[in-house]
């Protein structure tokens, strides 16, 4: 048969009816839909049986109660604990998040001597003899005091004539000057302010960045209902705290001093009105109301991201509160009871001289406590040693630094002392949810190698855990909550008790009962300068718990970059007003500069912006230059500064 | 199945009310949902306009003088009840209002990706997955398993936490009923001042019934959206009652 | 022996010329198209990446959803209106003098829906998945409607300029061409049918798009039946502009022939029939606007003066589409015959002009503005990937009706100058 062109085109024209008419073309359609639905570049879940555990949030001091729903791949989610003594079912954002970090990108690995990767225990036995070799010029600096590790680091520091050292978070700042002022020891005074008419911060970030998030939540939930207490917030910028405030008192910047000078009746009204910018009946109103709307409450302590009001003023904000008769009384000042078996608590770094140290080791385990690394350098002498445990990566380290991988969130055994500010004492533990990588020390783990490679004879965690929860029964006070059926129990039954903290239970100390307390307030000096007036002013500010040396977690650019909730690292966020008086525009490169130093970032304007104000992001990446520039390694130079800003 | 077992239920119209006053404007919400709902962490390249986020906090400016000066204002999915912007215009119905939960569902694996319920959305809460979801290395271990990880090139946004009411239904079915009941959304969960309420708006004994006088944005639009809002601020119901924005004449310069 | 590899490929080329008109040679042929072939490679290359890692090469996000490529569609789909039209006029009307166009108008109404088809499969974030749409088709959606109805019109322009291009004097030595040539011309009207009809709808379901939007209230309209007013004015201001399109296309290619293509009388007959359309078209959606403007966007609880008091689209825009871009080339069209031919060319500029600024509007400024009270105006600019798959795309139309021009007679008037 001969082939011709029509036999050709109807061999064609039949093979694509045919073909439309067998299966092999739908299913091809189909296949490439099921394929769209399954890369292999997509992951996919491992599936399996999901089981809630309690845990312990060890991103700040607070050690807030962690509920962590855990697949057979790990933890994949977390959510508060419910009635938590610190957490009271609600957590800080990052929190939600953390259970990412130890997957963060810049995890460390491997330990790191003088820019070298080396063996764990060598590293360790390094830090040993340049431990040794400092005698009293070595320090240790513990983020959490008051933990069962505390006790160790305390252990070895002093064998070997050193010290241990802790830093003054932003709730520390106020407390620690009444503490000095009534003459009592660090961290035996505490605020109750779930009991307070009307709390005034000045400057202090009561409804962002403060304390335990549980408590400061509870109680402006309880606000709606209420109409107690009623927040008022005197400050130099228009922080989150002055936003949400039921009344916000814009000063000028370094003027705290002369407007608590006036509400103390140290002042007379007029000329604080002209010093503070503000108008002098408010002034006046606001010193009547701390007095009538009893129990009242001032709060110090300036923004996360910097070093704090000057000591001059806190002196003056806790003589204030002596004046109002907070000190000593229900929905004040209260006194607690130091935590059952805990050493002694250590002192703050900021109050160590400079350039005083030949080593200090760094536990920065938790991801989340701000810890300025300026600070921790100023304090070393010239050549001196910055040990880190750390699980990540820092953002720069110096030629002497010996970097130690640690265990992050929820990893390993922990305890938790519970937050600084609360009126009671509280301690909860936790043997880990995750697995521990074969890198990572847990802090106990990292304290007892010290130890030993120091010849420092102490007992090991479990011991001294459990001598610590057999003093606290044996001392038969405060009660245990359990989440299992939220239950509270007393503690009076050593088995019981660690039967339920191994569950992630929490102790709770009982109140000290209120009473007068005294405080030498004659010697505070309340003269009020009157500050130089800045035309640009710069404040930093980050969500809580991701303002540190350590990287943000991952999600944490859902509350900064992808929502503008915060200001975004690496923006400098100002009012269209001030940039065109800058004669700046969106996305210009600018150099921030301060007194203490300077930070580059990308202008954004933003009609919310207060005119006059750059707003720096202080979370994750970056976040170490703004904290210097801020001054946060300059005691008390206050939650605001004077800025200049030029295009680079 | 025994005979007494209900083998239809009274349908639910699951719904939220948000107290902004309460709100703090944390972003607990939005990290939980995000890492609920396997979000991938944010590329460098993405921003407040091209990222996945089926919960957004916005923050609003009291414009006049009395009162608070900020409020904060979560906003997912509004759920709409009544000719659902975005289910009508889905070409082949990867959209769907169930009628069993009242939740405007969205099917990842039947999307197209054109993109029109997103320009349909008065509420701007849809997200477009422009690239690739991607987790650092090892990350996918902290994934939820009973989410799936959506493909680039579709559209998601809030379902008020499907796996969570399959959840609720599959323990629902164990005790032999067939109604999931109310469930816990992970924003709700998260949120530290208890600012969101979720409940069924046809149970006239629930939560969301007891939460007295709400209000919803652009309910001018008449698509009846089920979450709805609460506070004692004038401005924010001022503004609310507004549509559109006039901008302030700083900013007339788009 | 560059000369020789020349040979083979003039003779080639002569071949399939057809009969009667004069060419330009090969190699000026070639120059003329590497640019656009170049142009082609880079737009190719765009939607390669695109394709590759998604949508991230493009600026658009989830607020500017649709972009340059949406745009652009709605605008040269309305340009390609004129085929529709065109065969409408000729087929129905018999408004012979189109005879003269409506090859070219085919052409080019078949290759505006191809290139908006290939950019839409880019634009979209699935196109594996695009036959969903019939699979598992949601009636209520506009979407749907314009899917179909470019699918099957896509077809019937396909068929329709099968026999223009049968008509090539190589093919017709195949005898089964011609046979199916001859019997596919009786059916051209049939076809013209059915493409105008699925036109019809598909331009005004185009429309329909975004008046159906209850979200937008800057785009949402009155309905009639299931149809927003936007459908029908989209279907009017394609019938309106495609005839200028044709006219401006057709000028265009006289001038880079540097041949009378058509009589002068085609033209005044294009602009006649563009200038009525179009009159009725602005009239109607001056109406529209009115109506909308008090009653339809003030039921939504949105203030009219709100949408045009950001910068840069402020009331202007509303006149410049209505006025400038729609009355002014409408009076002038209308009285072509009447005023110098030639200068034709500069209304129907205008009114295509004016269309596109409807679907600029209707697509950009819907997407810039704000529905939340508190919620910015947005921008959007284009990146380099989105411009230049939408200039490939142009580059492909012109190669190809370069190519049909080259190789079949296009234009039965054609004469040289």
């Amino acid at each position: 048969m001969a082939i011709g062109r029509r036999e050709l085109l109807g061999l064609a024209g039949g093979a694509a009816v045919g073909g439309a008419l067998s299966p092999v073309p739908w299913k091809l359609l189909d296949d490439s839909a099921i394929w769209t639905q399954n890369w292999s570049w997509t992951p996919t879940p491992v599936r399996g049986p999901v089981t809630e555990k309690f845990g312990l949030c060890t991103l700040c001091a607070a050690g807030c109660g962690v509920k962590a729903r855990c697949g057979s791949a790990g933890v994949f989610g977390v959510a508060p604990a419910a009635e938590h003594a610190t957490g009271g079912g609600a957590l800080c954002p990052v929190v939600y998040g953390a259970h990412q970090l130890p997957y963060h990108p810049r995890r460390l690995r491997t330990a790191i001597v003088n820019g070298h990767a080396v063996e764990t225990k060598e590293a360790i036995a390094e830090v040993a003899r340049r431990l040794e070799a400092a005698g009293a010029k070595a320090a240790i600096l513990d983020e959490r005091p008051g933990r069962i590790v505390s006790a160790l680091y305390d252990r070895i520091a002093r064998a070997k004539g050193g010290t241990v050292v802790t830093l003054a978070q932003v709730e520390d700042r106020s407390l620690r000057t009444m503490e000095d002022l009534a003459g009592m020891g660090p961290g035996t005074l505490g605020y109750d302010f779930e009991h307070a008419a009307l709390i005034l911060s000045v400057g202090a970030p009561l409804l962002d960045s403060w304390g335990s998030t549980g408590r400061m939540s509870r109680l402006w939930s309880r606000r709606v209902e209420t109409g107690k207490p009623v927040f008022v917030h005197a400050g130099s910028h228009w922080s989150r705290t002055a936003q949400l405030a039921d009344r916000a008192l814009i000063l000028r910047p370094g003027s705290e001093a002369a407007l608590v000078a006036a509400l103390a009746g140290k002042l007379a009204i007029e000329p604080a009105a002209e010093i503070t910018g503000l108008s002098p009946a408010s002034l006046s109103d606001l010193a009547l109301r701390l007095r009538e709307q009893a129990p009242a409450l001032v709060v110090g302590g300036g923004e996360a991201a910097s070093s704090g009001l000057p000591e001059a003023t806190e002196r003056m904000i806790a003589a204030l509160n002596v004046a109002i008769g907070a000190l000593g009384r229900a929905g004040g000042i209260v006194m607690r009871r130091p935590l059952t078996g805990a050493p002694q608590p250590p002192q703050y770094l900021d109050r160590v001289p400079d350039h005083s140290l030949d080593l200090l080791v760094h536990e920065a385990s938790s991801a989340g406590i701000v810890a300025p690394e300026a600070l921790l350098r100023r304090k070393l002498a010239a050549k001196g040693t910055l040990v880190r445990l750390s699980a990540f990566l820092p953002e720069a380290f110096g030629p002497n630094d010996v970097l130690i991988p640690s265990t992050t969130f929820l990893e390993g055994a922990e305890d938790a002392r519970g937050a600084r500010d609360a009126a009671v004492e509280t301690w909860s533990y936790s043997d880990g949810l995750s697995s521990v990588p074969a890198s990572a020390l847990p802090p106990a783990e990292f304290a007892a190698q010290l130890a030993e490679a120091l010849q420092v004879k102490v007992e090991s965690y479990e011991e001294l855990r459990k001598a610590r929860a057999a003093a606290i029964v044996a001392a038969k006070r405060g009660h245990v909550y359990r989440h299992a059926g939220g239950e509270r129990a007393e503690a009076t039954d050593l088995e019981k008790f660690e039967a339920a903290m191994a569950e992630g239970a929490v102790w709770v100390d009982e109140p000290v009962e209120p009473g007068p307390l005294r405080a030498k307030i004659d010697a505070v000096d309340w003269s009020a300068g009157r500050p130089e007036q800045p035309s640009l002013i710069a404040v930093a500010s980050s969500p809580r718990g991701s303002l540190s040396v350590l990287p943000a977690v991952p999600l944490a650019s859902k509350l900064d970059r992808e929502t503008r909730l915060y200001a975004v690292p690496g923006e400098v966020r100002m009012n269209p007003r001030t940039a065109r008086e800058l004669n700046l525009r969106p996305g210009d490169s600018v150099l921030v500069s301060t007194p203490f130093g300077e930070t580059r970032g990308r202008v954004r304007c933003d009609a919310a912006a207060i005119p006059g104000q750059l707003e720096l992001g202080a979370c994750g990446d970056g976040s170490q230059l703004v904290l210097e520039a801020m001054g946060a390694a300059e005691p008390g130079a206050g939650p605001t500064q004077a800025a200049q800003i030029r295009r680079s | 199945m025994s005979a007494t077992q209900k083998t239809s239920r009274t349908p639910r119209r699951y719904g939220m009310v948000i107290d902004l006053d309460r709100c703090t404007g944390c972003g607990a919400c939005v990290i939980a949902c995000a890492a609920e709902n396997n979000v991938a962490p944010g590329a460098a390249r993405e921003n407040d306009r091209n990222s996945i986020s089926l919960l957004r906090v916005f923050t609003l400016n009291n414009p006049t003088a009395a009162g608070r000066r900020t409020a904060f204002l979560p906003m997912m999915c509004m759920q709409c009840e009544h000719e659902t912007p975005c289910v009508t215009v889905c070409p082949q119905q990867a959209v769907e209002l169930d009628v069993l939960s009242g939740i405007v569902e969205q099917m990842p694996q039947r999307c197209l990706g054109c993109r029109y319920c997103m320009t349909a959305c008065p509420y701007h809460a849809r997200s477009f997955n422009w690239g690739d979801p991607s987790w650092p290395a090892g990350m996918e271990a902290t994934l939820n398993p009973a989410v799936a990880p959506r493909m680039r090139g579709v559209v998601e946004k809030c379902d008020f936490c499907q796996s969570r009411l399959h959840a609720a239904q599959d323990a629902a079915a164990v005790n032999g009923s067939l109604d999931p009941g109310i469930y816990t959304p992970a924003c709700v969960e998260a949120c530290p001042t208890q600012a969101i309420t979720f409940g069924d708006w046809n149970d006239p004994e629930g939560a969301l019934a007891k939460s007295g006088e709400t209000f919803a944005w652009l309910e001018g639009l008449g698509t009846q959206p089920k979450v709805r809002y609460r506070s004692g601020q004038n401005w924010l119901h001022e503004m609310a009652e507004r549509g559109g924005a006039a901008p302030a004449k700083e900013e007339r310069h788009g | 022996m560059a000369d020789m590899a020349w040979v083979p490929t003039t003779m080639l080329d002569r071949k399939f010329v057809p009969r009667g008109v004069t060419r330009c040679t090969p190699a000026r042929f070639s120059l003329w198209l590497t640019p656009w072939c170049l142009l082609l490679g880079l737009g190719l290359w765009a939607a390669y990446l695109c394709l590759r890692d998604g949508l991230l090469h493009t600026n658009m996000d989830n607020r500017f959803a649709f972009g340059l490529w949406i745009f652009l569609d709605l605008a040269i789909i309305a340009f390609g209106g004129g085929a529709f039209f065109s065969g409408v006029l000729l087929y129905f009307f018999k408004l012979k003098e189109l005879n003269a166009v409506i090859r070219s108008a085919v052409l080019i109404g078949f290759l505006c829906y191809s290139g908006a088809v290939t950019v839409l499969a880019i634009d979209v974030g699935q196109p594996l998945r695009a036959w969903f749409t019939f699979w598992h088709p949601n009636a209520h959606s506009m979407l749907t409607e314009v899917t179909f109805c470019i699918t099957l019109y896509l077809c019937v322009l396909a068929v329709e300029y099968l026999p223009v291009l049968l008509r090539n004097r190589q093919f017709r030595k195949i005898p089964s061409f011609l046979v199916f040539e001859w019997e596919l011309h009786k059916l051209i009207p049939v076809l013209a049918g059915i493409g105008a009809f699925l036109s019809f709808f598909h331009q005004g379901s185009l429309g329909g798009l975004y008046g159906v939007l209850r979200g937008r209230p800057f785009a949402f309209r009155e309905s009639f039946g299931i149809w927003p007013t936007t459908f029908f004015l989209f279907v009017l201001s394609a019938m309106a502009v495609g005839p200028s399109f044709l006219l401006i296309m057709t000028r265009v290619a006289e001038w880079v022939t540097r041949k009378r293509l058509v009589l002068e009388s085609v033209y005044v007959r294009l602009a006649r029939v563009s200038g009525w359309m179009l009159t009725f078209y602005v009239l109607l959606k001056s109406i529209d606007t009115m109506v909308w403007l008090n009653s339809t966007s003030r039921r939504g609880g949105f203030l009219p003066w709100e949408y045009y008091s950001w910068e840069p689209f402020g009331v202007w825009i509303l006149f410049v589409e209505i006025g400038l871009f729609g009355f002014v080339p409408a009076l002038w069209l209308m009285r072509a015959g009447k005023v110098n031919t030639s200068w034709l060319i500069a209304p129907a500029l205008l009114a295509c002009a004016g269309v596109a600024l409807n679907r600029y509007v209707l697509t950009v400024q819907t997407l810039s503005l704000a529905t939340l009270p508190f919620d910015e105006f947005l921008s959007y600019t284009p990146s380099w990937q989105e411009v230049a798959v939408f200039g490939g795309v142009v580059a492909y139309g012109v190669i190809v009706y370069s190519v049909l021009y080259r190789y079949t007679r296009l234009f039965p008037q054609e004469q040289e100058r």
